[in-house]
């Protein structure tokens, strides 16, 4: 009776977290945005970013987190998607971990949602709305009357956002209109034909060679070919990320889409 | 007895031909589209179903068993993990290492599910069916651990290994379909010999046929054609177990018209399940080998259970 | 010249000779059965006649060619060989298996030529399945299907008709019955082994018989003396008054 009382006595207040495991690259990026990269003590294999994030035990991920491994870490808090293994988070939770699991980000609005759950976890609400506010704060101020139709290749073979995933927002704020937004799905193989008949103005390619590209049948007769706006130079990760680096990314890729040619 | 049904195969690969070009969300009219878009993918579809509808009623002919076919073999399997191990170590798809690479890999996965088969004794539908599932699921395993393990790359590998045909390199689709055709014509040349192995490697021998050569002759001619239709679409199940089984109907079971009519209808059918997972859930696009899987998956419990109320 | 000729044949699966030392011949028009305990070499004899097995030891000749150093589309034209059961998934009609038979005689490329299809039609009439020529094998009954089989080994056109239990799955009229094709294929010049498994069937029109009695031993002479039941009773270990022995 009385040990426990102590224990509960001595902690020091207000609670912080201070062994964090992250089942997501951008929920790591952003914790370190926070400041609290140094209360990871376990993250996803696919977490690479900030170099400081690869010498961090590495805990499974997002679809497969290693339960076994994350007990072991003894943290204090997961983040892990909601959306992403719910039976993963039960298991975790009966075993007495305590489990944050957030919601898919399907615009900005709700990267910055994230954002702050993760700072109010943390205990670091003020540093929250800073970063909210610095990330917002990086968005082109006026979009144009006329966004240019975009198609975005995230894989080769046709992969590309549908108006579910927050790329399409992404691609919007940075003045663009992805051609296939008005799709209620995430991610989708798109028919090549549906590509040629949309005729984009811009192509963002994520993966593959602006080479590969334009030697597909008629490719070459793209507007977005004639008008040189075959994009190659984003960053794959810090675009394909719901985290902090996407709004520099965003920047860019208005600056590539603005060029006047 | 078949040669009054080829006009039936010609009508049914034209009309398969037709629904490819004329299925599409551009419709009927951008000229363009069909030629340049259309035409190549369509030449592709028919280029493999041709080699794997060849492939399954070979393999059905010369070991005598009738759910034979290069998906259920492991044949498949192996061409698609020797295709992706080429792709990882950089080797072009047109090089002449990665078409033999491919082969061997068809080859070796063949050879092994028939040596595990044969282990059990006698040669039995059962035994090699499962010895086939066995080597297909260790190679489909190995190609998941190289894929989940190697990183960037492994999205569109990923889906070369589910099979499709978005992307079609012409390099590919001419020397493939020359490997096709020829493997197809010497098929064609001993239909004899396939037609006395239908009636068991023993029978055969008896017959004037050489059955240990002739095994290796056909298991050769239909892993060629396999493998060469990997390299074009990755792996597309089923074509060649369903396409023998549905023209021998028509052309009774004889080698003659048999494997010359599973080619074409091989070849029909691809082009329609293509067209259909292009066109059915524009603007997203349903891989082949998806849509053979959804029609041949049933077609194979279907002949499971034929086969097993005949043997009661 | 003797269709076939045997001596010294020895063979073995183990270090005990299934087959030792085994010599006899046939002559054209001789009908010979074989009979002998299961296990005794019987359906390995034939194998090893058709070259399909080899030899440890000793020489098979057909029509003066040694069996194993031809190959088989040579050998498909010297012997024909009756299998005691064969089954197919597929539905080939009674007339593309019977030109089957013709394998080794056809060229590779083409199709069957009219003297083909004519070897093929003697041999339906032969064997009396003319009336289902176009039927599927595979919707015949045991007999009918031996038959198809019988006529298939005709179409080859050889000297020589080996066949493996021919008799065995089928009912008393069709035993008597393809023992009476038999006889009269060996009539017009055929020679003719078989395989029996009931030493009362060899009564019907065999003149030569080979009778195994186990471990390699054997007695081969005309039917009358081998089928005594006394001989009989010895090779397969029963009592003489069985019976089970042809009297």
């Amino acid at each position: 009776m009385l040990v426990p009382f102590l224990l509960t006595a001595a902690a020091p207040l207000p609670v912080q977290a201070r062994r964090v495991v992250s089942l997501m690259p951008s929920y790591t990026e952003i914790i370190f945005e926070l400041g609290a990269g140094k209360d990871l003590v376990g993250v996803s294999n696919f977490c690479n970013w900030p170099p400081a994030a690869a010498k961090i035990d590495k805990a499974g991920d997002y679809l497969r987190p290693n339960i076994e491994k994350i007990y072991s870490l003894k943290p204090d808090v997961v983040f892990a998607g909601a959306w992403a293994d719910a039976s993963s988070s039960k298991q975790l939770e009966s075993m007495g971990v305590k489990v944050v699991s957030l919601p898919e980000e399907k615009n900005a609005a709700d990267i910055f949602a994230t954002v702050r759950l993760i700072a109010a976890e943390l205990g670091r609400k003020r540093e929250g709305e800073k970063l909210a506010g610095k990330l917002a704060g990086m968005m082109p101020a006026k979009l144009p009357d006329k966004p240019l139709k975009v198609y975005l290749e995230a894989d080769t073979g046709g992969w590309t956002p549908g108006g579910n995933s927050f790329l399409s927002d992404a691609v919007r704020l940075a003045g663009g209109k992805n051609i296939f937004g008005g799709e209620k799905r995430g991610y989708f193989q798109a028919s090549w034909e549906e590509v040629l008949l949309l005729d984009p103005e811009a192509v963002i390619l994520l993966s593959g060679t602006e080479e590969e590209f334009l030697s597909r049948p008629m490719a070459k007769g793209l507007a977005a070919a004639k008008a040189g706006r075959i994009i190659t130079g984003l960053d794959r990760d810090a675009f394909s990320r719901p985290g902090p680096r996407l709004f520099g990314e965003i920047k860019k890729l208005a600056a590539f889409l603005n060029v006047k040619k | 007895m078949s040669k009054n049904k080829f006009p039936v195969f010609i009508a049914v690969l034209a009309a398969a031909c037709l629904f490819s070009l004329a299925a599409g969300p551009a419709g009927c009219s951008n000229l363009d589209i069909i030629l340049n878009l259309r035409l190549p993918r369509t030449l592709a579809a028919l280029a493999v179903g041709a080699g794997l509808g060849l492939a399954g009623a070979l393999f059905q002919g010369v070991l005598k068993n009738p759910l034979s076919d290069p998906y259920i073999l492991g044949t498949s399997s192996g061409a698609t993990a020797a295709a992706v191990f080429c792709f990882l170590a950089g080797i072009e798809r047109t090089s002449p290492v990665f078409f033999l690479s491919v082969f061997a890999g068809a080859f070796g996965a063949t050879f092994l599910s028939y040596w595990l088969a044969r282990l059990a004794g006698r040669l039995s539908d059962a035994a090699l069916v499962l010895a086939g599932v066995a080597v297909s699921a260790f190679l489909s395993a190995l190609v998941m651990l190289v894929l989940t393990s190697s990183g960037a790359r492994s999205f569109s590998l990923f889906y070369f290994v589910l099979g499709g045909l978005y992307s079609v390199q012409p390099g590919v689709l001419a020397v493939s379909s020359l490997i096709i055709a020829a493997a197809g014509a010497v098929a064609m040349g001993r239909w004899r010999a396939l037609d006395a192995m239908a009636l068991g490697s023993e029978n055969a021998y008896h017959l004037g046929i050489e059955p240990e050569r002739e095994r290796i002759l056909f298991f050769t001619l239909a892993c060629a054609a396999t493998s060469a239709a990997v390299a074009i679409g990755g792996t597309i199940g089923f074509v060649g177990l369903m396409t023998p089984h549905i023209v021998r109907r028509l052309t009774g079971p004889s080698a003659r018209g048999l494997v010359p009519a599973a080619a074409l209808g091989g070849a029909a059918m691809l082009a329609a399940a293509d067209a259909a997972g292009r066109s059915l859930f524009s603007p997203a696009e349903i891989p082949a080998g998806i849509v053979m899987a959804l029609a041949g998956a049933p077609f194979f419990m279907w002949l499971l259970w034929k086969s097993s109320r005949g043997r009661n | 010249m003797p269709a076939l000729k045997v001596s010294g044949l020895t063979f073995s699966y183990g270090p005990r000779p299934l087959i030792q030392d085994l010599s006899f011949e046939l002559r054209p028009g001789d009908f010979m059965c074989v009979l002998g305990p299961n296990g005794s070499g019987k359906s390995t004899l034939l194998r090893l006649l058709t070259g399909f097995m080899k030899p440890s030891s000793g020489s098979v000749r057909l029509g003066g060619l040694e069996a194993a150093s031809i190959g088989p589309g040579r050998l498909a034209r010297l012997a024909a060989y009756v299998a005691s059961e064969t089954a197919t998934p597929y539905d080939f009609s009674v007339r593309e298996t019977v030109l089957l038979g013709r394998t080794a005689r056809a060229g590779f490329w083409r199709g069957y030529s009219a003297e083909d299809g004519k070897a093929a039609d003697l041999a339906m009439e032969e064997t009396g399945i003319a009336p289902f020529a176009e039927r599927s094998i595979n919707t015949l009954s045991t007999g009918e299907r031996q038959l198809v089989f019988i006529a298939q080994a005709l179409a080859q056109e050889t000297k020589v008709l080996l066949l493996d239990e021919p008799t065995s799955h089928l009912d008393l009229k069709y035993k008597s019955g393809i023992m009476a094709l038999l006889a009269r294929l060996a009539g017009r010049g055929l020679a003719v082994a078989a395989v029996l498994h009931e030493p009362a069937v060899a009564r019907l029109g065999c003149g030569k018989a080979l009778v195994f009695g186990g471990g390699g031993k054997y007695s081969f002479g005309p039917a009358a003396v081998a089928l005594e039941p006394e001989r009989l009773a010895a090779a397969y270990g029963i009592p003489p008054d069985s019976p089970l022995l042809p009297k």
